[in-house]
């Protein structure tokens, strides 16, 4: 049986990101940027994000020639729930995070 | 660097995983600064894998498991070697026989493999059923084909070099030889559609190996009774497994077919 664990503060905050722009696709390296959260902890909470049908993924055509294409992340309806849920319990940083957007 | 890092990154990443590795390498291709960062990010993230999940679990269990496998088998060359002497343990019927030896080292690894496959639904039956009798079956294909292997060794050697066939007894040998061959035959051909005749080829096989190492490939009468008595032990259980299997397979409606 799969535990559903409260967010990590690194799981909200992205969760938070990405709830900011909910209709358009980001990229991982964007994710990065913009929440500080560095790859080594950035892809297993997009995993763990993904397994909990918060996020969904998809392949994009490379916007320069030449590169493959790349995987892209937007909030599903259950992930915007939980990041309006969480932006309730940590208003100050969902309004630091409107601010610097 | 970076690259390889990546590379390594990816490899290690547990199967279900894989999609994630490619999405990581894409993203990679498009940076522009910090691709080193990135890369070993990335390796933390596959190690991280590996512990938080269940599949990373069971994979670093049978990777724990094949290097006891590797120990156990470098053991029991050592021992037979000294048994042997330095002289006698590089002639091709011995070297057969510590290969032997080798192989019944990863024995362990096989079951402990069947046993994470059947863990992955400990509540279905029929996978249970399923997953023991291939276990079972792969654990008497890999005895009789090694066996089948070193009694042909022998059976050469014997001819090449006459003293060796005053040592063995030719009937044990074309004896045992026989029955290796019989159970690599049934197994390579037998491509059972239901569960009830693999769990009947598996009983089966383990039957006549059973049979095929009481009787003995190693010459002499006293030892086929010692090494039989051995392989009981690692027979016993699997003969259990064969009939639970079959019992499974009797209980399940309806009846399912191999797919």
């Amino acid at each position: 049986m799969k535990r559903n664990r409260p967010l990590s503060a690194q799981a909200q905050d992205l969760v938070a990101t990405l709830a900011l722009t909910p209709h358009d696709w980001c990229y991982g390296y964007e994710l990065m940027k913009t929440t500080g959260i560095k790859s080594g902890t950035l892809y297993p909470v997009l995993m763990r994000l993904d397994e909990r049908g918060l996020l969904e993924s998809k392949w994009m055509p490379a916007e320069t020639q030449g590169k493959p294409p790349r995987h892209a992340y937007r909030l599903t309806d259950a992930g915007l729930k939980v990041a309006h849920q969480a932006a309730a319990t940590r208003p100050a940083l969902a309004n630091f995070k409107e601010q610097t957007a | 660097m970076s690259r390889l890092a990546l590379h390594i990154a990816i490899a290690l990443l547990p199967p279900s995983r894989r999609a994630w590795g490619e999405a990581m390498k894409a993203e990679y291709a498009h940076m522009e600064e910090g691709q080193n960062v990135f890369a070993w990010g990335c390796l933390k993230s596959s190690l991280t894998e590996n512990v938080a999940t269940g599949e990373g679990w069971a994979r670093l269990f049978l990777m724990g498991l094949l290097l006891v496998a590797f120990l156990m088998a470098g053991a029991w060359i050592w021992t037979w070697k000294a048994i042997l002497g330095a002289e006698d343990a590089f002639r091709p019927e011995n070297l057969a026989a510590m290969l032997w030896w080798f192989i019944l080292g990863f024995i362990p690894v096989l079951i402990g493999r069947g046993a994470l496959e059947a863990m992955k639904a400990p509540r279905d039956r029929w996978h249970l059923a399923r997953q023991g009798l291939t276990t079972t079956l792969n654990f008497t294909f890999a005895i009789g084909a090694s066996f089948a292997f070193v009694l042909l060794v022998k059976v050469v050697a014997c001819y090449l070099m006459p003293q060796c066939a005053a040592v063995d007894s030719t009937l044990y040998m074309a004896g045992s030889y026989g029955i290796g061959l019989m159970i690599l035959a049934m197994l390579s051909s037998a491509k059972p559609r239901t569960l009830l005749t693999l769990s009947l080829l598996g009983s089966a096989a383990l039957i006549v190996l059973l049979a095929a190492l009481f009787w003995g490939p190693f010459g002499t009468p006293v030892q086929p009774k010692v090494i039989g008595f051995t392989s009981l032990v690692f027979i016993f259980p699997l003969l259990l497994n064969a009939v639970a299997g079959a019992l499974f397979t009797w209980m399940e409606r309806p009846p399912q077919k191999l797919g």
